[in-house]
């Protein structure tokens, strides 16, 4: 048989053996679930596929393929035959086997000289029904074993006469004249029957299948048969006559071929002896050459090659697709439906084509408009399209878990569930394939030192099987995949110390760290708790590479863990790499993309803020955001970008104001452009956008534009000169020679054909050390949240207006978002006003309808629309003029202007500005709504709350829309007055609302002090408060607060009141 | 014959362009294209001898300031520049130059190895010189070139 006959024909067999191979490790994990309930079809299915692989190697000439391949196909033919029930033990080899051949398959050009002795001896052991090691073999370890296998031989096979079957010359003579094959049969009591849990009658009634005994060397009418056979030296042997051949006896009876000796006629022409097993035995002594033997000089095997209907190769081989060495990483399988939905739209392309250079060689004007949108419809279908054929199913990479968490499971001696779901949800190529390593080893790691040993599980009183769960789903335009085990979980006392020990934080930083925070530092360089570097999960990734290798994709991981119950690690990806919506800003007249995922918000910071808002902090600029410090960067600073203008100047703080001047000066021009711009975004209606699009109207010169970026796991703010529009970009990588520049993910073109960088976040901020003054960022806010009374009662306020002279302000938190609209497309109907709004009609209402303030809409074209929810529906309020934001500590007076829709008044600015309610105003025109809004909430279960909050005013609201809701109400102005009622009332009070700062004693002050009486423990106690944000929320949640609510939110509040109560 | 074979055996050709005063030649076998297009897209933060990227019909194209490469003053962008697009490992990678000025054919035999006193790491910037009516050409050994200064 020549090796290689021609490249096509083998890259089509390695193609297809390929495939084959990718099913069977399925297919025999499968296998083995179902145990000794054998699914047929599966069976023959893995059969099949190896039987091909076998013909095809025979064909061309891999003898080691082939053999290797013939020994699992008698394997798998036992279990067919329901003679082998498919142990652990039994499906490792064969995984180890299919392995091996698809390792053989890769390097098929070595594949002869490949030694796969220690697979052979492994199948052959099982098809001989011997013992089968459990674990993969090493080498020697498995050739140990072989020879002993050996040597057992040698000793108890002995010579044999033909009267020692008791058989006449003449039945055996006949057995031939009918044309049957006569052998003599093997069988050791210890391992092929005791062993077995057969009973020797039951091996009888086997061979009796297929054949005719014609006698054997015990006498089956007398008692104690196994005494009989150890009493002949721990042998059985059978005298058969069957037509099958040599193999297939062999597969039959589960016995090694080297334990079955054919009977030639010559052999008995005396009638005396018959070849002695012994010899053969002898013969064949070291399997490994036994092994070579099989191959291609058993008549039987080659036979059986030679009979194949030439394996199915050879069809594929004549039209297989041109041939590449590594076409297996290159090319990818698209579902036909696509590509004929691309061809159809390329037709399309080429038709509009046709079209537009008619139009423009006739210089007809008129019908180029028609064409565009045709041309612009084409495009996104073939851009979709097109994607769509880069999606891969995440359970590509699912899959293989299944063998690995088997495989792993069996070696540390665990029992492990995998569960997985969502193996359907689509990611791009490039993502799949970058995210496969770092699942890996969180999937090991997992399994590892996530779940305990079994008896340690019981001991904990868990199951034995420990569950480790696989998840992919979509969430907000991106894909999230869950491991969750529900195992030990990570001891972050244990990572403390680690993070210590290493400098990394100190005592102080760590204390301070909450566990999930703590559990985080685990994706530190370095911070592997992992005692010992076991080959299971050290494989020189640690979790720090898992997560640079995620970030890397645009992705981000987090961990949420609970000591003795478990680990969830969640990973966020972006769908798709190649096409990334994004933002496009100028830094120093240069353009730069960042992409959407990355991005939080957008700050507006106006000039006069400046200083209220940005300070220093150890000599890192810091921003104040809704009562958070956010590290801050200047892009320019980030670039290295040198301010052409004023080159001369020093960086730091005289900087910025000279920046600022310099931005009076020169963005004049600049600002017709972007006011144009942002009627192109106000249109597009983008909440991202609200900053920006409120503050327009003030002092846009000189303001900062500042983008809270993600960077993982702490946020910070980029400093950027202009904002201009939101683009899909098409990402290109960049050259070898700026590999180094951890700035940028890439690059794009633009409209006009010049290059836009992408600026790589997470890059950025390792350049500019971020993640220190995140930190000390972090300790600067918990300290400031601690000192009680420090941090005001902070409030955001947008200020809108109807005319110049009167200032109105809404509660930031309660608007949805911020939209402009065309006074024409305002639809009065039954005297209501409405406008469409993606299919629906939006509600609209106007202060001026309840409240004598100036008329909105007077003279304009325009107007904008504040979106906010009543009773789960879409209302807008329609102003003239969105003004600003405003965050502060604001006193409010609400008598002077309180009246419906109206819930006092404040100064901002040196302005009176009323506070408009939003609910009230609603609730006044639309009776109806507002009782909608409370009738479905259980009035009859009526409950004491207790307010605490400092601040009459928003004491004042909550108490009466709780009153509204049928609540009654208690009132404490702080934390002492808090307790003494509760000392008082006791259990009376279902429920606590409280705000968190206060005088004398604040809300995490008192939930601690009411947490230590027992009698408190389940009180629901939910914080009402402004001072919203994370580190404020985990602080909080400690202390043993129930739910944290922002305040003012009627709807929120009231529906967490209800479902805390029901509790 | 013989001689006419071993002439298209030795026969090469050099695209020749000029910096500052001195005439470069680089192998037409890697050359890709000479584009005008010098709308260059500054990177900030990367190497010195990095001028930009541009879009070559939707690649991007890292292109090399040369008077970097050989230790010159680098100087503005203007009309005469051009980029020298050359392929290399897989990567298509623009040269800036100061201007073009020829194709002309070579023999192989002709090209003498770089001068002694064109040493140290620009000297291995140079696979050798060709000697033309009045002017010395220094072919470029772009391997030497366009290696990565600092690898991972």
């Amino acid at each position: 048989m020549s090796i290689l006959t021609d490249q096509e024909t083998v890259t089509a067999f390695i193609q297809e053996s390929k495939d084959h191979l990718d099913g069977i490790e399925d297919d025999l994990l499968a296998i083995e679930e179902a145990g000794s309930e054998i699914d047929l079809e599966r069976v023959n299915k893995v059969f099949r596929a190896v039987h091909s692989i076998k013909g095809g190697a025979g064909f061309l000439g891999l003898e080691k393929v082939k053999e290797l391949g013939h020994s699992s196909e008698n394997v798998m033919g036992k279990i067919r035959s329901k003679e082998l029930i498919p142990t652990p033990a039994i499906i490792s080899a064969l995984l180890d086997a299919v392995d091996m051949l698809s390792t053989l398959i890769n390097r098929y050009e070595s594949s002869n000289e490949a030694d796969i002795s220690t697979h052979l001896a492994r199948l052959g052991a099982i098809i001989s029904g011997e013992p089968v090691p459990d674990n993969a073999p090493e080498a020697d370890k498995a050739s140990g074993n072989v020879s002993g296998i050996n040597n057992d031989r040698d000793n108890t096979a002995q010579s044999l006469e033909l009267e020692r079957f008791k058989v006449e010359k003449s039945v055996v003579d006949e057995a031939f004249e009918a044309g049957s094959f006569v052998f003599i049969v093997e069988y050791d009591l210890e391992k092929d029957i005791q062993k077995q849990e057969k009973s020797v009658e039951e091996i009888f009634d086997t061979l009796r299948g297929p054949g005719e005994i014609l006698g054997s060397n015990i006498d089956l009418t007398l008692a104690g048969l196994e005494e009989q056979i150890s009493a002949q030296g721990n042998s059985l042997f059978i005298l058969v006559a069957t037509i099958m051949e040599k193999d297939l006896l062999a597969g039959f009876s589960g016995l090694d071929p080297s334990h079955i000796q054919q009977v030639s006629p010559e052999d008995i022409g005396d009638g005396k002896t018959c070849p002695s097993l012994s010899k053969d035995a002898r013969a064949v002594a070291p399997v490994t050459q036994l092994e070579k033997n099989i191959g291609p000089s058993t008549p039987a095997v080659e036979q059986k090659a030679k009979d194949d209907p030439m394996p199915s190769s050879t069809p594929n081989a004549s039209n297989a697709s041109p041939p590449a060495a590594n076409r297996q990483e290159n090319s990818l399988r698209v579902n036909v439906k696509i590509l004929d939905n691309l061809m159809t739209l390329a037709g399309e392309l080429v038709l509009t084509r046709n079209q537009f250079m008619q139009a423009v060689s006739s210089k007809r004007i008129q019908g180029i408009d028609n064409i565009c949108q045709r041309l612009d419809l084409v495009t996104s279908e073939l851009q979709e399209s097109i994607m769509s054929t880069r999606m891969q199913p995440v359970g590509n990479v699912f899959n293989k878990f299944k063998r690995i968490v088997r495989d792993l499971s069996q070696k540390l001696g665990k029992e492990t569930n995998l569960i997985i779901k969502g193996e359907e949800v689509e990611l791009d190529k490039t993502i799949i394939e970058a995210i496969g390593d770092p699942l890996t080893h969180l999937v090991r790691n997992s399994v590892d030192h996530g779940l305990e040993m079994p008896a340690d599980r019981v001991a904990a009183g868990k199951s034995a099987v420990g569950n480790l769960r696989l998840t992919a789903f979509h969430e907000g335009g991106q894909v999230m995949i869950a491991i969750e085990d529900d195992g030990a979980g990570i001891n972050t006392e244990k990572v403390k110390a680690k993070a210590l020990s290493m400098g990394l934080f100190d005592a102080v930083a760590l204390e301070a760290m909450n566990q999930a925070e703590l559990a985080k530092l685990i994706f530190l360089p370095g911070m592997s708790t992992a005692k010992e570097v076991s080959d299971v999960s050290g494989r020189g990734v640690g979790m720090d590479v898992v997560h640079t290798n995620i970030s890397q994709v645009g992705g981000s991981v987090d961990i949420e863990t609970d000591l003795g119950k478990g680990t969830l690690i969640t990973i966020k990806l972006p769908l798709t790499l190649a096409i990334i919506p994004s933002l496009i800003v100028t830094a120093q007249g240069e353009r730069f993309a960042i992409p959407q995922v990355n991005m939080i918000e957008l700050v507006r910071i106006p000039a006069s803020k400046v200083k209220d808002r940005i300070e220093k902090l150890g000599g890192a600029l810091v921003m104040r955001l809704r009562g958070e410090l956010l590290p801050l960067v200047r892009l320019v600073d980030a670039l290295g970008i040198q301010e052409k203008r004023y080159e001369d100047l020093k960086v730091g703080e005289c900087n910025l104001d000279r920046r600022l001047q310099v931005a009076d000066r020169r963005t004049k021009d600049l600002d017709d452009q972007s006011d144009a711009n942002d009627e192109g975004e106000m249109n597009t209606s983008d909440g991202e956008r609200r900053d920006l699009a409120t503050d327009r109207r003030k002092s846009r010169l000189s303001a900062y534009n500042i983008l809270v970026v993600s960077a993982g796991d702490y946020h910070y703010g980029l400093i950027v000169d202009q904002l201009l529009d939101s683009e899909e970009i098409v990402v290109k990588p960049l050259g070898v020679h700026l590999r180094d520049c951890k700035c940028y993910a890439g690059a794009t073109v633009q409209g006009d054909g010049r290059v836009a960088l992408i600026l790589d976040i997470v890059g950025i901020s390792t350049l500019m050390k971020l993640k220190n003054v995140a930190k000390k960022v972090q300790e600067q806010t918990s300290r400031l949240a601690d000192k009680s009374g420090q941090l005001a009662d902070i409030q955001s306020l947008l200020i809108v207006r109807n005319s110049p002279q009167e200032q109105m302000a809404v509660p930031l938190d309660l608007v949805s978002r911020i939209e402009r609209n065309r006074v024409d497309d305002i639809k009065i109907t039954g005297g209501r006003k409405t406008i469409n709004y993606r299919g629906g009609s939006l509600p609209l209402f106007s202060v001026d309808e309840v409240v004598k303030v100036s008329a909105p809409l007077q003279g304009r074209a325009t107007f904008y629309t504040v979106v906010f929810m009543v009773n789960g529906k879409e209302v807008g309020m329609i102003l003239s003029e969105v003004v600003d934001v405003v965050t502060g500590d604001f006193q409010i007076d609400e008598i002077t202007h309180r009246q419906p829709g109206i819930m006092g008044s404040t100064i901002i600015t040196g302005e009176i500005t009323l506070l408009v309610d939003l609910f009230g105003v609603v609730a006044f025109l639309m009776p109806d709504w507002a009782e909608a809004m409370n009738t479905h909430l259980p009035i009859s279960q009526s409950a004491n709350i207790m307010v605490v909050e400092d601040s009459p005013f928003f004491a004042k609201q909550i108490i009466d829309f709780l009153k509204d809701a049928g609540y009654t109400c208690y009132s404490a102005a702080d934390g002492v007055e808090a307790l003494e009622i509760l000392a008082r009332e006791k259990t009376n009070i279902d429920l606590i609302l409280t705000d968190i700062e206060m005088p004398h004693m604040n809300g995490l002050e008192m939930t601690k002090k009411i947490r230590e009486d027992k009698m408190f423990a389940d009180l629901p106690i939910i914080a009402v408060t402004s001072l919203c944000g994370e580190v404020a929320e985990k602080r909080g949640l400690e202390a043993g607060i129930n739910e944290y609510l922002v305040k003012l939110d009627r709807e929120k509040i009231i529906k967490t009141v209800r479902k805390c109560l029901a509790h | 014959m013989d001689q006419e074979q071993e002439e298209i055996v030795e026969g090469r050709e050099l695209a020749l362009f000029q910096i500052k005063d001195t005439i470069y030649g680089v192998d037409t076998r890697y050359v890709q294209e000479i584009n005008q297009n010098t709308r260059i897209t500054i990177v900030h933060r990367a190497p010195d001898y990095v001028r930009g990227v541009i879009n070559l019909r939707g690649e991007i194209v890292t292109v090399i300031d040369l008077r970097e490469k050989f230790g010159l003053e680098s100087v503005d962008i203007n009309e005469d520049m051009q980029v020298v697009v050359v392929r290399y490992k897989e990567e298509n990678i623009g040269l800036l130059v100061d201007s073009m000025l020829d194709v002309i054919a070579v023999r192989q035999k002709e090209i003498s190895p770089p001068p002694a006193n064109l040493d140290g790491t620009i000297g291995n910037y140079f696979e050798g010189v060709y000697q033309m009516k009045d002017d010395l050409v220094a072919i470029l050994n772009l391997n030497e070139l366009l290696k990565l200064q600092y690898t991972l």
